[in-house]
């Protein structure tokens, strides 16, 4: 059985660079929790944009961020399996890269970098379910809802995987000596 | 998820009631394990916390430059009044050329004298001769024809073709109902009727234009 074509809707590219642009930043928290190196997060936003921006014909306008985060999900997934390693299993845990932000003392930017690596690692040697429920709440601020939309999950397994992927990624941070001063 | 563990997480994410997320906080007080529990899921998520960041500005630049490269890669909508200008210039272009081959007698763009002599030949009125060309209408043999002479050569339209090898050899050719034989010699001679093409053969011959 022949599957059906898809139809190809042409779609003006403001209209979706409006639409979709303001989203940018939770894109590049998934993306960066999916990654962890920051170049492959750049990149899968770039690629996430482009897909999304191919398929806007058909966008049925539903929650625009979950469904830019849904695709980056996939792009992501996609790109580890070619890969044949698990998402944020790329790199070892980076230390600088990032924008300074004006005004800020150099020796901020440095810890606050050293211990975005520290976590980044952490978080990468989570189980998979875990490592996505975290980045798409904690980091990519999506509510549980959401989530759940996303992975097509109830929102009480989101909950769950929160809950107990906090607490893995404390309890690891803490066994190595590295908790944090509040 | 135990039920504690469900309920700890209904908890944490506000989704209790007022009365029994008061009693759960006196709950925790009194709870080693649920108080372990509630104080490591906060020190993750507070660490989780430092890897949010805004987007750099450069990210938000590279995406609108390759989403406006792949607008530009994509063919441009039909717009209505393209399809309309399209449709107007093909049926300007198909009716003069329809136009043009109802003037030259057919679909073949024939030289001018004989179109005429085809249109003689169908009966038509009005028809004007090139100078230097002469017509007769003639009945022969029951056959309605029309022969025109001329001191210089009939072209060979297209379509035509000689009926042998010999140099300057009769030539035969039609234009719808109308049928035409053309002689080179002794004369230029052309020979023209609603006739078919075999029996023009021996109308000419009756005429004499064309040797046995």
């Amino acid at each position: 059985m022949s599957r059906p074509r898809r139809l190809q809707t042409v779609v003006d590219h403001r209209k979706f660079l409006d639409a979709a642009l303001p989203h940018i930043d939770v894109l590049h928290n998934v993306a960066r929790g999916l990654t962890r190196d920051r170049g492959a997060a750049e990149d899968l936003v770039q690629e996430t944009y482009l897909r999304a921006f191919a398929g806007f014909g058909g966008h049925r306008g539903g929650d625009m961020r979950s469904w830019l985060v849904s695709i980056c999900l996939n792009t992501a997934r996609s790109t580890w399996r070619r890969s044949q390693r698990r998402v944020g299993e790329v790199l070892s845990p980076e230390v600088g890269g990032a924008e300074p932000a004006p005004g800020r003392d150099p020796a901020d930017v440095a810890v606050a970098e050293v211990e975005r690596s520290t976590v980044a690692a952490a978080l990468a040697v989570l189980p998979e379910h875990y490592r996505v429920a975290l980045t798409l709440v904690d980091i990519g601020g999506l509510t549980a809802q959401e989530a759940a939309v996303v992975l097509g999950c109830p929102r009480g397994t989101v909950l769950a995987r929160v809950h107990r992927g906090r607490r893995r990624l404390a309890a690891s941070l803490e066994s190595e000596g590295i908790r944090r001063e509040s | 998820m135990s039920h504690s563990e469900r309920t700890l997480a209904a908890f944490l994410v506000g989704d209790l009631d007022p009365v029994d997320a008061a009693e759960y906080d006196r709950h925790i007080l009194e709870c080693d394990a649920c108080w372990t529990a509630v104080h490591e899921d906060r020190r993750g998520r507070d660490r989780l916390d430092t890897l949010r960041e805004p987007a750099p500005a450069r990210l938000a630049d590279a995406v609108r430059q390759r989403v406006e490269a792949a607008a530009a890669r994509r063919p441009q909508p039909r717009r209505p009044a393209r399809i309309v200008a399209t449709v107007v210039c093909v049926t300007v272009i198909v009716l003069a050329g329809a136009v043009t081959a109802t003037r030259v007698g057919g679909p073949h763009r024939d030289p001018a004298v004989l179109a005429s002599v085809v249109a003689a030949a169908a009966d038509r009125s009005g028809v004007a001769l090139p100078s230097g060309v002469t017509l007769d209408r003639l009945v022969v043999d029951g056959h309605a024809v029309v022969l025109a002479r001329s001191a210089a050569l009939f072209p060979m339209p297209p379509g035509g073709h000689p009926v042998n090898d010999a140099d300057h050899a009769p030539w035969i050719a039609a234009r719808g109902e109308v049928n035409l034989l053309c002689f080179s010699r002794p004369t230029p001679a052309l020979l023209a009727g609603r006739v078919p093409a075999a029996e023009l053969t021996g109308l000419a011959r009756a005429l004499g234009l064309q040797s046995s």
